[in-house]
Protein backbone atom coordinates (compact mmCIF):
# COMPACT_ATOMS: atom_id res chain seq x y z
CA UNK A 1 0.00 0.00 0.00
CA UNK A 2 1.43 3.37 -1.02
CA UNK A 3 1.01 6.62 0.87
CA UNK A 4 -1.48 7.72 -1.75
CA UNK A 5 -3.48 4.53 -1.29
CA UNK A 6 -3.55 5.08 2.42
CA UNK A 7 -4.64 8.67 2.03
CA UNK A 8 -7.36 7.69 -0.41
CA UNK A 9 -8.69 5.09 1.98
CA UNK A 10 -8.76 7.62 4.79
CA UNK A 11 -10.51 10.17 2.60
CA UNK A 12 -13.20 7.68 1.73
CA UNK A 13 -13.84 7.28 5.45
CA UNK A 14 -13.85 11.02 6.12
CA UNK A 15 -16.56 11.67 8.75
CA UNK A 16 -16.97 15.19 7.40
CA UNK A 17 -17.87 13.98 3.92
CA UNK A 18 -21.54 14.50 4.69
CA UNK A 19 -21.05 17.99 6.09
CA UNK A 20 -22.84 20.38 3.78
CA UNK A 21 -21.85 24.04 3.51
CA UNK A 22 -23.80 26.40 5.71
CA UNK A 23 -26.19 28.87 4.12
CA UNK A 24 -24.63 32.26 3.59
CA UNK A 25 -26.89 33.88 6.16
CA UNK A 26 -25.77 31.43 8.79
CA UNK A 27 -22.11 32.04 7.96
CA UNK A 28 -22.66 35.78 8.33
CA UNK A 29 -24.47 35.28 11.61
CA UNK A 30 -21.67 33.15 12.99
CA UNK A 31 -19.00 35.59 11.99
CA UNK A 32 -20.99 38.52 13.28
CA UNK A 33 -21.12 36.78 16.63
CA UNK A 34 -17.36 36.85 16.85
CA UNK A 35 -16.16 39.60 14.64
CA UNK A 36 -17.27 42.91 15.91
CA UNK A 37 -14.12 44.80 15.18
CA UNK A 38 -16.05 47.52 13.44
CA UNK A 39 -17.68 48.67 16.65
CA UNK A 40 -21.24 49.74 16.23
CA UNK A 41 -21.24 52.07 19.14
CA UNK A 42 -23.50 54.99 19.75
CA UNK A 43 -21.97 58.38 19.82
CA UNK A 44 -23.38 59.74 22.99
CA UNK A 45 -24.07 63.38 23.32
CA UNK A 46 -21.72 65.31 25.49
CA UNK A 47 -24.64 67.03 27.05
CA UNK A 48 -25.57 65.64 30.39
CA UNK A 49 -28.42 63.26 30.84
CA UNK A 50 -31.21 64.48 32.98
CA UNK A 51 -30.76 63.99 36.64
CA UNK A 52 -33.82 63.99 38.77
CA UNK A 53 -32.54 64.34 42.22
CA UNK A 54 -29.40 65.56 43.85
CA UNK A 55 -26.12 66.75 42.52
CA UNK A 56 -23.81 64.81 44.78
CA UNK A 57 -24.72 61.41 43.44
CA UNK A 58 -24.08 61.64 39.75
CA UNK A 59 -25.42 59.37 37.10
CA UNK A 60 -23.77 56.06 37.62
CA UNK A 61 -24.64 54.08 34.61
CA UNK A 62 -25.31 54.90 31.06
CA UNK A 63 -25.90 51.75 29.18
CA UNK A 64 -26.19 51.72 25.43
CA UNK A 65 -27.42 48.46 24.10
CA UNK A 66 -27.57 47.30 20.58
CA UNK A 67 -29.45 44.30 19.56
CA UNK A 68 -28.71 43.06 16.10
CA UNK A 69 -31.56 41.03 14.86
CA UNK A 70 -31.14 38.44 12.24
CA UNK A 71 -31.19 39.57 8.68
CA UNK A 72 -34.45 40.04 6.94
CA UNK A 73 -36.42 40.84 10.03
CA UNK A 74 -37.58 44.33 9.45
CA UNK A 75 -39.60 45.03 12.54
CA UNK A 76 -39.42 43.48 15.93
CA UNK A 77 -42.65 42.89 17.75
CA UNK A 78 -41.27 44.71 20.73
CA UNK A 79 -38.03 46.27 21.84
CA UNK A 80 -35.31 43.68 21.78
CA UNK A 81 -33.01 44.89 24.42
CA UNK A 82 -31.21 43.54 27.40
CA UNK A 83 -29.38 45.91 29.58
CA UNK A 84 -27.00 44.59 32.16
CA UNK A 85 -26.36 47.26 34.69
CA UNK A 86 -23.62 48.20 36.99
CA UNK A 87 -23.95 47.63 40.66
CA UNK A 88 -21.97 47.49 43.81
CA UNK A 89 -20.43 44.36 45.22
CA UNK A 90 -22.67 42.67 47.70
CA UNK A 91 -25.86 43.86 46.15
CA UNK A 92 -27.93 41.66 43.99
CA UNK A 93 -29.26 44.16 41.60
CA UNK A 94 -28.50 46.96 39.29
CA UNK A 95 -31.37 49.15 38.28
CA UNK A 96 -33.66 46.45 39.57
CA UNK A 97 -37.36 46.31 39.58
CA UNK A 98 -39.49 49.22 40.50
CA UNK A 99 -40.51 49.27 44.10
CA UNK A 100 -43.95 47.98 43.34
CA UNK A 101 -42.63 44.85 41.68
CA UNK A 102 -42.24 41.41 43.03
CA UNK A 103 -38.58 42.12 43.44
CA UNK A 104 -39.21 45.05 45.66
CA UNK A 105 -37.07 45.61 48.69
CA UNK A 106 -38.23 43.90 51.79
CA UNK A 107 -37.20 46.91 53.78
CA UNK A 108 -38.93 50.10 52.97
CA UNK A 109 -36.39 52.47 51.57
CA UNK A 110 -36.83 55.71 49.77
CA UNK A 111 -35.37 55.81 46.29
CA UNK A 112 -31.67 56.48 46.53
CA UNK A 113 -30.65 60.02 46.14
CA UNK A 114 -29.37 60.75 42.72
CA UNK A 115 -31.14 57.93 41.03
CA UNK A 116 -32.55 58.62 37.67
CA UNK A 117 -33.95 56.16 35.26
CA UNK A 118 -34.59 57.35 31.78
CA UNK A 119 -35.66 54.53 29.55
CA UNK A 120 -35.61 55.71 25.99
CA UNK A 121 -37.58 54.23 23.18
CA UNK A 122 -35.51 51.98 20.96
CA UNK A 123 -33.97 53.39 17.86
CA UNK A 124 -34.19 51.15 14.91
CA UNK A 125 -32.00 51.46 11.89
CA UNK A 126 -31.47 49.03 9.12
CA UNK A 127 -28.12 48.35 7.57
CA UNK A 128 -27.76 45.67 4.97
CA UNK A 129 -30.72 43.77 6.31
CA UNK A 130 -29.79 44.13 9.93
CA UNK A 131 -31.70 46.10 12.43
CA UNK A 132 -30.01 47.88 15.23
CA UNK A 133 -31.93 48.87 18.28
CA UNK A 134 -30.43 51.44 20.55
CA UNK A 135 -31.62 52.24 23.99
CA UNK A 136 -30.14 54.46 26.61
CA UNK A 137 -30.86 53.97 30.27
CA UNK A 138 -29.52 55.84 33.17
CA UNK A 139 -29.39 54.48 36.62
CA UNK A 140 -28.22 55.80 39.91
CA UNK A 141 -26.22 54.28 42.70
CA UNK A 142 -27.80 51.40 44.51
CA UNK A 143 -28.73 51.90 48.08
CA UNK A 144 -26.83 49.40 50.20
CA UNK A 145 -29.79 49.08 52.53
CA UNK A 146 -31.99 47.69 49.81
CA UNK A 147 -32.61 43.97 50.03
CA UNK A 148 -34.49 42.03 47.45
CA UNK A 149 -36.73 39.04 47.77
CA UNK A 150 -35.72 35.82 46.18
CA UNK A 151 -36.52 35.81 42.45
CA UNK A 152 -39.88 34.30 41.64
CA UNK A 153 -40.85 32.70 38.35
CA UNK A 154 -44.28 34.31 38.41
CA UNK A 155 -42.77 37.77 38.67
CA UNK A 156 -40.28 37.03 35.91
CA UNK A 157 -43.02 35.72 33.64
CA UNK A 158 -45.23 38.69 34.30
CA UNK A 159 -42.66 41.43 33.93
CA UNK A 160 -39.92 40.31 31.59
CA UNK A 161 -40.46 41.17 27.96
CA UNK A 162 -36.98 39.88 27.27
CA UNK A 163 -35.16 36.99 28.86
CA UNK A 164 -31.90 35.80 27.41
CA UNK A 165 -29.09 33.43 28.06
CA UNK A 166 -26.08 35.33 26.74
CA UNK A 167 -22.34 34.76 26.63
CA UNK A 168 -19.83 37.55 27.00
CA UNK A 169 -18.01 37.69 23.68
CA UNK A 170 -15.63 40.51 24.36
CA UNK A 171 -14.72 43.31 26.68
CA UNK A 172 -13.41 46.41 25.08
CA UNK A 173 -13.02 49.40 27.31
CA UNK A 174 -16.40 50.05 28.78
CA UNK A 175 -18.25 48.03 26.14
CA UNK A 176 -19.31 44.52 26.91
CA UNK A 177 -20.63 42.45 24.03
CA UNK A 178 -22.80 39.44 24.66
CA UNK A 179 -24.03 36.84 22.24
CA UNK A 180 -27.58 35.68 22.86
CA UNK A 181 -27.48 31.91 23.04
CA UNK A 182 -31.08 31.39 23.93
CA UNK A 183 -34.08 33.63 24.11
CA UNK A 184 -36.88 32.69 26.45
CA UNK A 185 -38.64 35.91 25.61
CA UNK A 186 -37.84 38.55 22.99
CA UNK A 187 -35.44 38.13 20.11
CA UNK A 188 -31.85 39.19 19.72
CA UNK A 189 -28.59 37.91 18.39
CA UNK A 190 -26.13 40.25 20.03
CA UNK A 191 -26.17 42.66 22.90
CA UNK A 192 -23.64 45.39 23.40
CA UNK A 193 -23.52 47.22 26.68
CA UNK A 194 -21.75 50.48 27.21
CA UNK A 195 -21.00 51.15 30.81
CA UNK A 196 -19.78 54.61 31.65
CA UNK A 197 -19.40 54.05 35.34
CA UNK A 198 -16.03 53.51 36.88
CA UNK A 199 -17.18 50.18 38.20
CA UNK A 200 -16.09 47.09 36.31
CA UNK A 201 -19.16 45.24 37.52
CA UNK A 202 -21.81 43.77 35.28
CA UNK A 203 -24.91 42.37 36.91
CA UNK A 204 -23.03 42.32 40.17
CA UNK A 205 -20.00 40.46 38.82
CA UNK A 206 -16.93 41.38 36.91
CA UNK A 207 -17.66 40.23 33.36
CA UNK A 208 -15.49 37.52 31.92
CA UNK A 209 -15.21 36.60 28.29
CA UNK A 210 -16.91 33.29 27.64
CA UNK A 211 -19.05 33.46 30.77
CA UNK A 212 -22.76 33.01 30.45
CA UNK A 213 -25.32 35.33 31.97
CA UNK A 214 -29.05 35.19 32.28
CA UNK A 215 -30.50 38.58 31.53
CA UNK A 216 -34.10 39.66 31.86
CA UNK A 217 -35.37 43.07 30.87
CA UNK A 218 -38.57 44.83 31.71
CA UNK A 219 -39.61 48.08 30.14
CA UNK A 220 -36.18 48.52 28.66
CA UNK A 221 -34.52 48.05 32.00
CA UNK A 222 -32.59 45.12 33.26
CA UNK A 223 -34.40 43.32 35.99
CA UNK A 224 -32.03 43.32 38.90
CA UNK A 225 -32.73 42.03 42.36
CA UNK A 226 -31.27 38.70 41.38
CA UNK A 227 -33.40 38.27 38.25
CA UNK A 228 -30.35 38.80 36.05
CA UNK A 229 -26.95 37.40 36.78
CA UNK A 230 -24.44 34.70 36.11
CA UNK A 231 -25.94 31.57 34.62
CA UNK A 232 -26.36 29.34 37.63
CA UNK A 233 -28.74 26.45 38.14
CA UNK A 234 -30.89 28.24 40.70
CA UNK A 235 -31.48 31.26 38.48
CA UNK A 236 -31.91 29.09 35.38
CA UNK A 237 -34.58 27.11 37.19
CA UNK A 238 -36.51 30.33 37.74
CA UNK A 239 -36.27 31.13 34.01
CA UNK A 240 -37.31 27.61 33.01
CA UNK A 241 -40.27 27.74 35.35
CA UNK A 242 -41.27 31.19 34.14
CA UNK A 243 -41.00 30.29 30.46
CA UNK A 244 -41.83 26.61 30.07
CA UNK A 245 -41.17 25.02 26.72
CA UNK A 246 -44.14 25.06 24.44
CA UNK B 1 -20.55 52.62 4.00
CA UNK B 2 -22.23 54.02 7.05
CA UNK B 3 -25.80 54.67 7.80
CA UNK B 4 -26.64 57.37 10.17
CA UNK B 5 -29.78 57.33 12.22
CA UNK B 6 -31.02 60.20 14.24
CA UNK B 7 -32.59 59.64 17.58
CA UNK B 8 -34.54 62.68 18.49
CA UNK B 9 -36.43 61.06 21.28
CA UNK B 10 -33.55 59.45 23.12
CA UNK B 11 -32.01 61.46 25.89
CA UNK B 12 -28.29 61.33 25.58
CA UNK B 13 -28.26 59.91 22.11
CA UNK B 14 -27.93 62.11 19.10
CA UNK B 15 -26.72 59.85 16.38
CA UNK B 16 -25.80 56.29 15.80
CA UNK B 17 -23.44 55.10 13.15
CA UNK B 18 -24.07 51.63 11.91
CA UNK B 19 -21.31 50.04 9.89
CA UNK B 20 -21.88 46.97 7.77
CA UNK B 21 -19.00 45.35 9.66
CA UNK B 22 -17.46 43.77 6.62
CA UNK B 23 -14.00 43.92 8.03
CA UNK B 24 -10.80 42.12 7.25
CA UNK B 25 -11.38 39.64 10.02
CA UNK B 26 -14.88 38.86 8.86
CA UNK B 27 -13.75 38.13 5.33
CA UNK B 28 -11.06 35.77 6.60
CA UNK B 29 -13.38 34.16 9.14
CA UNK B 30 -15.98 33.44 6.49
CA UNK B 31 -13.36 31.53 4.54
CA UNK B 32 -12.35 29.58 7.64
CA UNK B 33 -15.81 28.46 8.68
CA UNK B 34 -16.21 25.48 6.37
CA UNK B 35 -12.72 24.00 6.99
CA UNK B 36 -13.28 24.47 10.72
CA UNK B 37 -16.69 22.81 10.57
CA UNK B 38 -15.20 19.81 8.85
CA UNK B 39 -12.26 19.73 11.27
CA UNK B 40 -14.64 19.67 14.24
CA UNK B 41 -17.09 17.24 12.63
CA UNK B 42 -14.24 14.76 12.26
CA UNK B 43 -13.39 14.91 15.94
CA UNK B 44 -16.54 15.36 17.98
CA UNK B 45 -20.30 15.00 17.90
CA UNK B 46 -22.46 17.39 15.91
CA UNK B 47 -23.79 19.40 18.85
CA UNK B 48 -20.36 19.89 20.38
CA UNK B 49 -18.96 20.78 16.96
CA UNK B 50 -21.53 23.55 16.61
CA UNK B 51 -20.67 24.96 20.01
CA UNK B 52 -16.97 24.75 19.38
CA UNK B 53 -17.24 26.45 16.02
CA UNK B 54 -18.65 29.55 17.69
CA UNK B 55 -16.06 29.34 20.41
CA UNK B 56 -13.24 28.94 17.91
CA UNK B 57 -14.39 31.99 15.99
CA UNK B 58 -14.60 33.94 19.19
CA UNK B 59 -11.08 32.99 20.24
CA UNK B 60 -9.84 33.74 16.74
CA UNK B 61 -11.41 37.15 16.94
CA UNK B 62 -9.82 37.83 20.31
CA UNK B 63 -6.44 36.74 18.99
CA UNK B 64 -6.83 38.27 15.57
CA UNK B 65 -3.64 40.27 16.00
CA UNK B 66 -1.74 36.97 16.04
CA UNK B 67 -3.44 35.65 12.95
CA UNK B 68 -0.90 34.93 10.22
CA UNK B 69 -1.36 35.74 6.57
CA UNK B 70 -2.10 32.07 5.92
CA UNK B 71 -4.52 31.49 8.77
CA UNK B 72 -5.83 27.98 8.21
CA UNK B 73 -3.35 25.99 10.28
CA UNK B 74 -3.46 28.67 12.95
CA UNK B 75 -7.26 28.41 13.02
CA UNK B 76 -7.05 24.62 13.31
CA UNK B 77 -4.73 25.09 16.28
CA UNK B 78 -7.30 27.37 17.90
CA UNK B 79 -10.04 24.81 17.26
CA UNK B 80 -7.82 22.07 18.63
CA UNK B 81 -7.39 23.98 21.88
CA UNK B 82 -11.11 24.62 22.13
CA UNK B 83 -11.73 20.93 21.55
CA UNK B 84 -9.21 19.98 24.23
CA UNK B 85 -10.86 22.40 26.67
CA UNK B 86 -14.27 20.94 25.92
CA UNK B 87 -12.95 17.44 26.44
CA UNK B 88 -11.45 18.44 29.78
CA UNK B 89 -14.72 20.01 30.85
CA UNK B 90 -16.60 16.92 29.79
CA UNK B 91 -14.22 14.70 31.74
CA UNK B 92 -14.78 16.83 34.82
CA UNK B 93 -18.52 16.57 34.37
CA UNK B 94 -18.33 12.85 33.87
CA UNK B 95 -16.08 12.22 36.85
CA UNK B 96 -18.89 10.72 38.88
CA UNK B 97 -19.81 8.43 36.06
CA UNK B 98 -16.36 7.09 35.43
CA UNK B 99 -16.92 3.83 37.22
CA UNK B 100 -20.10 3.06 35.34
CA UNK B 101 -18.52 4.04 32.07
CA UNK B 102 -15.53 1.80 32.70
CA UNK B 103 -17.76 -1.14 33.43
CA UNK B 104 -19.85 -0.49 30.38
CA UNK B 105 -16.96 0.20 28.05
CA UNK B 106 -16.49 -2.42 25.41
CA UNK B 107 -13.13 -4.17 25.60
CA UNK B 108 -12.06 -2.98 22.18
CA UNK B 109 -12.65 0.08 20.12
CA UNK B 110 -16.12 -0.20 18.67
CA UNK B 111 -16.51 1.81 15.49
CA UNK B 112 -19.70 3.73 15.03
CA UNK B 113 -22.43 1.73 13.39
CA UNK B 114 -22.39 3.94 10.32
CA UNK B 115 -18.60 4.05 10.07
CA UNK B 116 -17.81 3.56 6.38
CA UNK B 117 -14.52 1.79 7.14
CA UNK B 118 -14.56 0.06 10.53
CA UNK B 119 -11.21 -1.57 9.86
CA UNK B 120 -9.55 1.77 9.36
CA UNK B 121 -11.22 3.13 12.50
CA UNK B 122 -9.90 0.18 14.50
CA UNK B 123 -6.41 0.64 13.10
CA UNK B 124 -6.41 4.38 13.83
CA UNK B 125 -7.53 3.64 17.37
CA UNK B 126 -4.45 1.51 17.86
CA UNK B 127 -2.11 4.39 17.04
CA UNK B 128 -1.09 6.78 19.79
CA UNK B 129 -3.41 9.77 20.00
CA UNK B 130 -0.71 12.07 18.63
CA UNK B 131 0.07 9.79 15.70
CA UNK B 132 -3.61 9.34 14.90
CA UNK B 133 -4.08 13.09 14.91
CA UNK B 134 -1.09 13.54 12.59
CA UNK B 135 -2.66 11.05 10.22
CA UNK B 136 -5.99 12.86 10.29
CA UNK B 137 -4.40 16.23 9.67
CA UNK B 138 -2.42 14.75 6.79
CA UNK B 139 -5.25 12.84 5.12
CA UNK B 140 -8.37 14.77 6.02
CA UNK B 141 -7.18 18.33 6.43
CA UNK B 142 -4.59 17.72 3.72
CA UNK B 143 -1.89 19.63 5.52
CA UNK B 144 1.84 19.39 4.93
CA UNK B 145 4.33 18.79 7.74
CA UNK B 146 4.98 22.50 8.32
CA UNK B 147 1.27 23.22 8.69
CA UNK B 148 0.69 20.17 10.85
CA UNK B 149 3.56 21.35 13.04
CA UNK B 150 1.75 24.64 13.51
CA UNK B 151 -1.45 22.88 14.55
CA UNK B 152 0.04 20.45 17.03
CA UNK B 153 2.88 22.63 18.32
CA UNK B 154 5.78 20.44 17.20
CA UNK B 155 8.69 21.17 14.89
CA UNK B 156 8.17 20.44 11.22
CA UNK B 157 11.06 18.01 11.34
CA UNK B 158 9.56 16.09 14.23
CA UNK B 159 6.22 15.97 12.44
CA UNK B 160 7.85 14.60 9.28
CA UNK B 161 9.52 11.81 11.22
CA UNK B 162 6.44 10.91 13.28
CA UNK B 163 4.17 11.13 10.28
CA UNK B 164 6.39 8.75 8.36
CA UNK B 165 6.34 6.27 11.22
CA UNK B 166 2.62 6.67 11.77
CA UNK B 167 1.87 5.96 8.12
CA UNK B 168 4.07 2.88 8.24
CA UNK B 169 2.39 1.67 11.42
CA UNK B 170 -1.09 2.28 10.07
CA UNK B 171 -0.33 0.45 6.84
CA UNK B 172 1.08 -2.42 8.85
CA UNK B 173 -2.05 -2.62 10.99
CA UNK B 174 -4.28 -2.56 7.94
CA UNK B 175 -2.17 -5.26 6.32
CA UNK B 176 -2.51 -7.38 9.46
CA UNK B 177 -6.27 -6.97 9.29
CA UNK B 178 -6.31 -7.94 5.65
CA UNK B 179 -4.19 -11.02 6.42
CA UNK B 180 -6.53 -12.02 9.21
CA UNK B 181 -9.57 -11.68 7.00
CA UNK B 182 -8.20 -13.95 4.29
CA UNK B 183 -9.75 -17.42 4.29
Amino acid sequence: MTDDDLRDRMRRADPAASVRPLPEDEVRRLVAGAALDGPVAPRFSTRKLPVLVGAAAAIAVVAGVFVLNSGGQQQAPRPDVALPTSTQPGLENGSGLPDNSGGRPTTSVAPPTGTTTVPAPPVTTTSEGRKTTVVVLTDGPVDPDVRCRKPEAAVLRERAQMAFEATVLKLEGNVVTLRVDRAWAGEADLVEVRNTTNSPMLLGFEPEVGRKYLVAASDLQVMGCGYSGIDEPELRAVYDEAFPKR
Amino acid sequence: MKERASCRTCPGVEQVDVEPRQTGFEAVAQELIEPLRRYLARRTDAATADDLLSETLLVAWRRRDDMPAEPLAWAYAVARNCLANAERARRRQDRLLVRIWQLARPPEHAPARDDPDPGLARALARLSSVDAELMRLWAWEELGPAEIAQVVGMSANAVSIRLHRARRKLKSLLDEQAEGERP
